[in-house]
């Protein structure tokens, strides 16, 4: 079954050596039975967003099994929408994730407003963590202000994967990341509440390794056609990739 | 023979969990993942009344061969004595399991080091589970010269250095990899503390056991560090064969 990892970072981890170029990306990749991944830039995120996601730019131009999630910070919205700019329009960069200063840190539409209107035009996914209630309140709030956006929450709600579920039951536009908290349940529940076509795989690495997160949803009770649609059709769908070739036809 | 052993899994209610938790499933997962034995216990030990959990256990693993009991004690209903550690002996409990998280009591806890002298001269080892960094250091602190082994468990990315480092300072310490999820974090403290300290063990049913699997199975070790980690260390550390 071909995996698309939709959550990937390059750099961040506390493990020396791990996710810093596009050698190990490939090697950890290869390694766990990844075929395609979308990378996030973990300088963009803490550092710089217009030098964090030119690394990126230069990561996925050397291989053809990666893509890029432009990070835009929002304590840093010139750098964030100069990057937009710069990079957002290319074919390998196919969303935006919307960042704070924590991953846990709830994001609201007033917050969020300035970048998702100079953003909109692009029409492309964007990703917004949420890993926790109050995230998922912010991101389902985002999703109602923007239906023509499909917004991809990271992390399905961490814990509190229940209230991401319905938040996704109640908003069309909204699709669900597997990472977070690693439990069987929450696949299920989000495959019987909104169907397995609105549920993306994501691993989240280098903080869970992508061998671990495939475990999840390979041990999680749903049906062999889901899994396939959360491992890759979904992803391929969500970021337009059909006329993109497949790891079958490689 | 397969010697594999997870060291960390539960049965019983656990609502935080949103899973059945039953014999059955714990069975059925280890059927499916070529786990040989399970330690294991009821979550009734941890979330109502060790007594009555303890029980439970014991009766669980007399029925299931594959299963190896763990015993558990809430130290905040603990008042003194022997008694605990001389039924934990009497009845072949092979480890005891302590959640001061989830039970509410700090890491620096008299009746806790209490209990872990009387274990300490039965030679009983014992699990503690962890809640983020720092804790194992106020564990530590707590254990103080009681010549216990240890095992760490829940030690997550985010606590590998600090694990490693009192692993340095205490030769009785073991670590648990149910949470060491984080690429690389397997193999960089096998490389730091060598493989015969770091115990396999899952959080299953809780948790998924293919993604405990998973870390360990790509970690990188080596087959004889595979053996060792998956249930070698485990059995040693327990006095099974």
């Amino acid at each position: 079954m071909p995996v698309f990892d939709c959550h990937s970072w390059l750099g961040g981890s506390i493990v020396p050596g791990m996710a810093q170029s596009v050698e190990t990306l490939a090697k950890n990749m290869e390694a766990a039975g990844v075929d395609r991944a979308l990378v996030f830039s973990a300088h963009a995120r803490v550092v710089d967003p217009l030098a964090g996601n030119r690394l990126v730019q230069a990561v996925v131009d050397r291989s053809p099994g990666l893509y890029g999630c432009l990070v835009g910070h929002l304590n840093r919205p010139e750098s964030s929408v100069g990057a937009m700019r710069e990079l957002m329009s290319k074919r390998r960069f196919l969303a935006l994730a919307v960042m704070g200063r924590t991953a846990e840190e709830p994001i609201t539409k007033a917050m969020a407003d300035d970048m998702l209107n100079a953003y909109r035009r692009y029409t492309k996914p964007i990703m917004l963590y949420a890993l926790n209630a109050d995230s998922v309140r912010g991101a389902l709030e985002i999703a109602k202000a923007y239906p023509m956006l499909r917004v991809v929450m990271l992390g399905m709600g961490g814990r509190d994967w229940r209230d991401a579920i319905r938040a996704a039951h109640a908003a069309t536009n909204i699709l669900l990341e597997t990472s977070g908290s690693l439990e069987c349940a929450k696949l299920a529940a989000a495959v019987e509440t909104i169907g397995p076509h609105r549920v993306v795989f994501g691993s989240w690495s280098p903080h869970t390794s992508a061998p671990v997160a495939i475990g999840m949803v390979e041990d999680s009770r749903i049906s062999d056609d889901a899994k396939r649609r959360i491992f890759w059709d979904n992803a391929v769908r969500l970021f337009d990739l059909d006329g993109a070739p497949t790891p079958e036809g490689e | 023979m397969d010697q594999s052993l997870d060291i960390n899994t539960l049965y019983g209610p656990l609502p935080a969990a949103s899973v059945d938790l039953s014999i059955d499933d714990l069975q059925a997962l280890m059927g499916k993942h070529g786990i040989a034995a399970c330690c294991t216990l009821s979550t009734i030990g941890v979330l109502l009344d060790h007594n009555a959990g303890n029980a439970a256990t014991m009766a669980a693993c007399r029925e299931v061969q594959r299963l190896v009991p763990a015993a558990t004690v809430n130290p905040i209903a603990y008042f003194g004595g022997e008694g605990p550690a001389m039924q934990f002996q009497e009845d072949g409990f092979k480890v005891v399991r302590f959640y001061p998280a989830w039970q509410g009591w700090p890491y620096l806890f008299a009746p806790f080091r209490t209990l872990l002298s009387t274990l300490a001269a039965r030679d009983i080892p014992v699990i503690v589970h962890l809640d983020g960094p720092g804790s194992a250091t106020q564990l530590l602190d707590c254990v103080g010269d009681i010549p216990i082994r240890l095992v760490l468990a829940d030690v997550d990315d985010r606590q590998v250095s600090e694990a490693v480092a009192l692993m340095r300072q205490h030769p009785n310490l073991f670590v648990e990899t149910s949470g060491l999820s984080a690429t690389g974090a397997v193999k960089l403290l096998v490389a730091a503390v060598g493989a015969e300290r770091v115990l396999f063990g899952s959080g299953a049913p809780a948790r998924p056991l293919g993604s405990a699997l998973a870390s360990i199975r790509h970690a990188g070790l080596s087959e004889h560090d595979l053996a060792r980690v998956m249930g070698l260390n485990a059995r040693a550390l327990l006095g099974i064969g």
